[in-house]
Parts: C-alpha cells; sequence; structure tokens
C-alpha cells in the first residue's frame, strides 16, 4: 500500500496503466485490421469465382455442384442469384451492390442453372450442369 | 524503467514500425492472386482424354469444340490453348503461342515469366484399329480473371 501514498509511485502506476491500455489498443486495432482485411468481399468474390470455374470445367451434364457460402453470408448486399452469373464462358461474382465484382473465364460448353438453398441453417450456392 | 522512458517517442515510433509491418505483410499477403492455370491446364487435359479416348478406344473426333463441349468463343480469345497428338496426326485450338510461353518459362525465374501462360502435358495409350498408339495431350491456360 506504500505504493499509493508515495507520489512517485503513484506517477509510475499511472503510466504503467497508460502504457497497457496504450498497448491494447494498439494490437487490437491491428488484429480488428487484420481480420477485416481477411474477410474482405474482393477476397471472397475471386475465391468463389475460382472455385466455380474450376468445379464447372470438369463437371459433366447431369452433376450437382454445391458450394457453401455461408461464410460470406453476411457480406451478400445483392440478391443472391443476381449476385452470381455463369454464362458465356464467364463467372462474375458481384456481392456488393454498385461495386464491381470479380470474373473468369471457364472453357466448358455446357449450360450452367445456380439456386441457392439453405440446409441445417448453411448457405449453399447450388449449380445444376445441363448439356 | 520510468514513466517518462515508456511513453516516449521512441515507443511510439516503434508501434508505428509495427503497424507498417503488419499493415505491408497483410496487403502483400491478400493482394496476391490464387494462380488456377494449373489446375484448368489439367482440368482440360481430362476433359480431352475422355473425348478423345472411350473405354481405351481412340475415337476419330471430327469437331473437337462440339464432340469435346469446348467453348470455342473463349478459346479463340486467347486464353487456352491445346494440341492433341497422335501417329502423325494432330489436332489443336486456342492460342498456339502457348507452345513457346510454356517452353521459355523452364528457361526464366518465376518472376519474369508470371504473365506467361501455364502448361500440362500427358500420354495415353489407346487401341486403333487393334493397334496400341500413344496419344499425346498438351493443355495450357493463361486465365487470371479480374475486376469487371
Amino acid at each position: 500500500m506504500s505504493l499509493f501514498n508515495n507520489k512517485k509511485g503513484l506517477d509510475l502506476m499511472h503510466s504503467t496503466i497508460i502504457f497497457i491500455v496504450l498497448n491494447l489498443i494498439f494490437f487490437l486495432a491491428m488484429f480488428a485490421f487484420v481480420a477485416r482485411t481477411g474477410s474482405n468481399v474482393a477476397l471472397y468474390e475471386q475465391m468463389y469465382a475460382k472455385e466455380i470455374v474450376l468445379a464447372i470445367d470438369q463437371a459433366r451434364p447431369g452433376t450437382t455442384i454445391s458450394i457453401n457460402v455461408e461464410d460470406s453470408r453476411g457480406l451478400f448486399e445483392k440478391n443472391l442469384v443476381e449476385g452470381v452469373k455463369i454464362s458465356n464462358g464467364e463467372v462474375k461474382i458481384s456481392l456488393k451492390k454498385g461495386a464491381k465484382g470479380y470474373s473468369v473465364n471457364y472453357f466448358s460448353d455446357y449450360t450452367f442453372e445456380r439456386t441457392f438453398n439453405e440446409v441445417d441453417g448453411n448457405l449453399f450456392l447450388k449449380i445444376q450442369v445441363e448439356e | 524503467m520510468s514513466g517518462e522512458k515508456v511513453l516516449s517517442l521512441w515507443m511510439f515510433l516503434v508501434w508505428g514500425l509495427i503497424a507498417l509491418a503488419i499493415v505491408l505483410a497483410v496487403f502483400i499477403f491478400y493482394g496476391q492472386e490464387a494462380d488456377i492455370k494449373i489446375l484448368q491446364s489439367d482440368i482440360l487435359i481430362d476433359r480431352l482424354a475422355d473425348c478423345f479416348i472411350d473405354q481405351g478406344q481412340f475415337v476419330d473426333v471430327g469437331n473437337v469444340f462440339e464432340d469435346c463441349n469446348l467453348n470455342k468463343e473463349i478459346f479463340d480469345k486467347g486464353n487456352f490453348y491445346f494440341k492433341v497428338s497422335f501417329l502423325e496426326d494432330s489436332i489443336s485450338g486456342g492460342n498456339k503461342d502457348f507452345e513457346i510461353q510454356c517452353g521459355l518459362r523452364k528457361t526464366q525465374d518465376e518472376k519474369s515469366s508470371e504473365n506467361f501462360a501455364r502448361c500440362s502435358q500427358r500420354s495415353f495409350i489407346a487401341l486403333k484399329d487393334n493397334q496400341e498408339i500413344n496419344v499425346e495431350i498438351f493443355a495450357g491456360s493463361n486465365v487470371r480473371g479480374g475486376k469487371f
């Protein structure tokens, strides 16, 4: 308790508390920055576009491709079906309204029908491959 | 350790440096594009092999794009290439330059050849008129993707 009676000790305690608080704020801010950058829309758009392209290029007619998009459900600002376009050799993913999306070419010449459905609380993008 | 020393200008400078390093590392890491060229060229080989070889028998394919369900328009745009060689014959489509690009890739470092296509090549044995023939399939992709 002598620390609280001593002015020098009190100053030391104050500066230590400020130091710890500032450190906490700094590292929390850094953590938030890394977490936010790692879950941004552009990253998901690129990831889904390339995942879909690889899946549909090797799919045969009659195949149903199912992709779990639950992780990015909160990022979808557009109507889900509107945000994913698969036609004319190009997969276009655009999750945000008014923002540009990401597109990748595929070489398969089949027709692809996409739908969204929810299974056990998880959102799935389903792509049906047709002749 | 006095308070003045702890909350000195140096401390903020060190924080600044740490923040700068983290921001740079994050942007470099997430700024990298996932390269799917080699995966697509492997898939293209599988598609062509399935089309040209049916249960071990070589299939004479008339129109590769129609018979193998490949989008000719996309091949004409220059993002893909294939060449199927058998006996003295060969069938190819797409951007022929990929053969050169993939050859150059072997002699150059990764950085200077990052815009070049990536190619795969595989050979298969098939029966044609009860004779075993070698079917060589070469495929390349230079799909990068991007904002639209």
